[in-house]
């Protein structure tokens, strides 16, 4: 059984499955926080790094401000978003990446996140010199060079393993569009690869 | 890049992320059996997913201490409002 509850900021929705609930101490849950946002904590800076187009520093920055954020809004929800905790922080990140971009997400002009995309495809990025090798670079940059808002749908799905109804939620948009957007951005991500880059051609170690 | 069918795009999306079931999986398994075309198109995006999960697996960043330790002092400021 699942309800959908707004935040104390009225921003976000989010769903959570009544079967968690759990009556506990403020001290608890602040341990249960604390435990989840460091369980999480890599997923939720590589899906800000990928807002960030590829700035770690910033990236950062957005976890910072959302696990304070998400902190305040965790102890006034009940019951806890344990089962959707991932989603729910990524959420939160989306929402504090737009306002710390100046970006109002309800009417984002994706010809403009579009040309942002382009002008920083290939560049390289701080995040590229520091981790990975020469395929994970290609990919990123490929990822990079897509439109935002398929960017964040292959981020969620294929690289943070969330399914559609929870990329849905992160991403405020209905499961059909979370789909459309994931196959066009596939299909672009394989056009930028290139022919090279094929399942006979690649070895992965 | 080796496209589907036209008609099958969508069926192959859904199947690489679990989410293709009853006629429409049934039948994508039956055309696949078929199409040379859509069986290469099915594994260069498997490819693909498996590479993005790759990446994504090798990035383990980390919240340097300091960032920790400043996100303990604001919970803390949380708890005592």
């Amino acid at each position: 059984m699942q309800a959908t509850l707004l935040d104390p900021h009225g921003m976000m929705t989010v769903g959570v499955n009544l079967r968690q609930q759990v009556v506990t101490s403020p001290e608890e849950r602040r341990s249960r926080f604390g435990r989840l946002a460091r369980e999480h904590e890599a997923g939720m800076l590589r899906f800000a790094t990928r807002m960030a187009q590829g700035n770690a520093d910033i990236a950062s920055d957005w976890v910072q401000d959302a696990l304070i954020q998400g902190y305040r809004s965790y102890l006034k929800l009940d019951p806890e978003p344990l089962e959707y905790f991932r989603a729910w922080m990524y959420q939160i990140i989306r929402h504090v990446a737009y306002r710390a971009s100046g970006k109002d997400q309800r009417t984002q002009n994706v010809e403009d996140i579009d040309a942002v995309a382009d002008s920083t495809a290939m560049a390289p990025s701080p995040f590229d010199e520091l981790v990975g090798n020469e395929i994970d670079i290609r990919i990123r940059r490929a990822l990079q060079a897509l439109p935002e808002t398929q960017r964040m749908c292959v981020v969620l799905v294929d690289m943070e393993q969330l399914d559609y109804e929870e990329t849905s939620r992160v991403m405020g948009i209905p499961t059909g569009t979370v789909r459309s957007r994931l196959s066009r951005g596939r299909m672009k991500l394989q056009e930028l690869l290139g022919p090279n880059f094929s399942p006979h051609q690649e070895d992965h170690s | 890049m080796t496209k589907p069918c036209l008609h099958t795009g969508w069926m192959i999306h859904r199947r690489i992320d679990h989410d293709l079931k009853g006629f429409w999986s049934a039948y994508l398994e039956y055309h696949l059996s078929g199409c040379p075309r859509c069986r290469e198109a099915l594994a260069a995006l498997l490819k693909l997913k498996a590479d993005l999960q790759n990446v994504a697996n090798r990035e383990t960043p980390k919240l340097a201490p300091d960032r920790w330790a400043a996100l303990e002092a604001e919970w803390d400021k949380v708890d005592k409002d």
